[in-house]
This record gives structure tokens, C-alpha cells and sequence, in this order.
């Protein structure tokens, strides 16, 4: 299967850059293109380029779901959806303040806070 | 060792020997009032209708099995407070079974068991992500723009142009772009002799006019 990949967003530390490609998740490395981490994130939008915002990334997919993971190791942290209908999200995330906004293909505008979730010290 | 039907298997400590809890209402609790982990000697069995209640924290219940695992029923989660993932059960042996079910958490999470990693089992807890607002009815969206206080956004399948406010969704302004203007009272009166709007519904049109429009109607709002 040929795998397709979306727009890069560069991480703040300039050294490494997400990407979404076919059913990955993937930070590589700016200088050679070397994975430095990949998750499998199933369904992931390779439109809706991820977007980085206080060390962790967002992702939407194509069955309705936008998930927060944690930009360094790309650890889950957050989900919202499945949405009613589990709407395709085809348009990139826009980022506002402390906002995130998404727009799946059900003709609904979503405001998500950046704020609502927390990461758990420990093993 | 059986665990019947109602009893409990509990605290922290070493099991020699299998433990089978393969009837539905057998419990197993590690821990004591806190978080521990339980061994277990030889092979454990899970039944479907078997129940773990663990402690989930920055330390977490466990259940170390030398042997076989054969994974079924549901797990309960106290503790909860923040997204994690946590290894709750070990085993030396083979895997088999359908699976935990994920029973109670605490409210504003949601959590997964992986077995994608040899000889564990891990648990992966997320936040439940609820949007502050939501907007409905805006069709099929094709693209959109932000400035400090508003959303713009392209509707191709009804051929109309939404500005949103980013406080709580509410309707600024919404303008049609093809033959008629749905109310001339609905647009800034800047953009019509400013930027006409294309009836194309071609996306990239549709999206620079959207652009254009955040911008003027971005410096109209500053003037006023």
C-alpha cells in the first residue's frame, strides 16, 4: 500500500518536524528525515496537518476523532469524538489562544480547550 | 487457588501456584488501601465474568504472573486523575483470551488495554476532550481563516461565507456568495466595494475570498 503523506509542522525546538501519513503519526528529524518516534494512529487525516501548541500535538482523523498527544514522545493524553456520524476531518486545525478549532464535514464548527487535560507522573 | 463467585483475592504478596477466577463475579484487588502488586507463581486465569478493581495513581496496582495469562472480563479503575499509561499486568508465559473490558473510571476519561507489547498488559487512560461550543449548520465546510475575535469560514455546499465569534460561536455575520445576498444587513458594508465576492464555488477562489474577507473585516472591526 502506497502511503501518503501531509504538510510537515515543525517543532518548536527546530531540530525535529511532525508529520501524518498513512495510519502514522511520525517526528522526524530535520537534518536527515530519520523517525524519532511513530505511533500508529488509526485513520489519521493526512489533510488536517498537526498542529503543535505548549509540547503537545494534534491530530484529527477521518472517523471523527481529534486526539492530544504529548509532542515529545507522542504519548496519548486526550480524545474528543468519535463525533455523531463519525465526520470526516479533512481541513486543517486552527489554533486560537488557548482554542483549538475544528471543522469535520457534518457542517458543525468545534471549540476545543487546550487547557482541559493533564498528563500522570509515574509508571 | 479458586476464587469463587462474590470472594475476593486481594492485597499485595506472592500466590504459589495457579489462580483461577474463571467464574463470573470473582474479584482480584491488589493492594491494600493502596497501591501494591500481587504475584502469582504459576498460571492465572481471567474468566469472562471475573472483575479487577485496581488503584490507579503516580504508583498503580499490578499483577505479576509467572506463567500463562488468559485475559477476560472487566477491570474496574479507582484514582483516576490524569492521563497515563500503565503497565497492570505482567506474564512470563502465553497470552490468550478475549480481553479486558473497561468497567468504571473516573468521569472525564476514557481507557484502552494494549497487548501490544510482549508479556504486558498496559492500560492507556485519556482525557475526554468536551468542546467549550459548538456551531451546527454551516454546511460542508471547505476552508477557514482566524483573526482575534472571529472565525471565518467557506461553505461550499451552501455557498455561503460565516463569521463566528471565537468567545462562544455566535453569529457575527453570514453572507451568500452566489446570485442573491441572503439580507444586505448581514455583511460589514466594507467588503461589497472593497472585494467583490466570486459566485465560483472553485475552493481555491472561494478560500483567497475568505482570506480577503478576515482581513477586511479584521481592520473594519478595529475602526469602529
Amino acid at each position: 500500500m502506497t502511503a501518503t503523506a501531509g504538510n510537515p509542522f515543525i517543532c518548536t525546538d527546530n531540530t525535529n518536524f511532525l508529520v501524518a501519513s498513512t495510519g502514522n503519526l511520525s517526528k522526524r528529524s530535520l537534518a536527515s528525515g530519520a523517525s524519532v518516534y511513530s505511533v500508529a494512529v488509526s485513520n489519521i487525516s493526512t489533510t488536517a496537518d498537526p498542529v503543535v501548541a505548549s509540547d503537545y500535538v494534534y491530530v484529527a482523523t477521518t472517523d471523527g476523532y481529534v486526539y492530544k498527544k504529548d509532542a515529545g514522545d507522542l504519548t496519548p493524553i486526550a480524545t474528543f469524538g468519535q463525533i455523531s456520524g463519525a465526520p470526516s476531518i479533512n481541513l486543517p486545525l486552527l489554533l486560537s489562544g488557548t482554542t483549538l478549532y475544528v471543522t469535520p464535514n457534518n457542517g458543525t464548527l468545534y471549540a476545543l480547550p487546550l487547557s482541559t487535560m493533564t498528563r500522570q507522573i509515574g509508571p | 487457588m479458586t476464587v469463587n463467585s462474590g470472594a475476593t483475592l486481594a492485597g499485595t504478596g506472592t500466590v504459589n501456584g495457579t489462580v483461577n477466577a474463571s467464574v463470573a463475579g470473582a474479584i482480584i484487588s491488589p493492594g491494600v488501601g493502596a497501591a501494591g502488586t500481587l504475584y502469582i507463581s504459576n498460571n492465572l486465569t481471567l474468566g469472562s465474568g471475573s472483575i479487577l478493581n485496581f488503584d490507579i495513581g503516580v504508583s498503580s496496582d499490578q499483577i505479576a504472573v509467572t506463567g500463562n495469562l488468559t485475559l477476560n472480563g472487566t477491570i474496574n479503575l479507582s484514582g483516576v486523575a490524569g492521563a497515563a499509561t500503565k503497565t497492570i499486568l505482567t506474564y512470563t508465559g502465553t497470552l490468550t483470551g478475549s480481553g479486558l473490558t473497561i468497567g468504571s473510571i473516573a468521569s472525564g476519561y476514557s481507557a484502552t488495554i494494549s497487548t501490544a507489547t510482549a508479556n504486558q498488559v498496559n492500560l492507556i487512560i485519556v482525557a475526554t476532550i468536551t468542546p467549550v461550543w459548538s456551531a451546527t449548520g454551516l454546511g460542508t465546510i471547505q476552508g477557514g481563516a482566524l483573526t482575534e475575535s472571529a472565525i471565518y469560514l467557506g461553505a461550499y455546499s451552501s455557498d455561503s461565507l460565516y463569521c463566528r465569534s471565537l468567545s462562544d460561536g455566535s453569529r457575527k455575520w453570514s453572507y451568500y456568495t452566489g446570485n442573491s445576498v441572503s439580507s444586505a444587513a448581514e455583511r460589514p458594508p466594507t467588503i461589497t466595494s472593497a472585494q467583490p465576492i466570486p459566485s465560483s464555488h472553485q475552493k481555491g477562489t472561494m478560500f483567497s475570498a475568505l482570506l480577503t474577507m478576515a482581513e477586511i473585516a479584521h481592520k473594519y472591526l478595529q475602526r469602529i
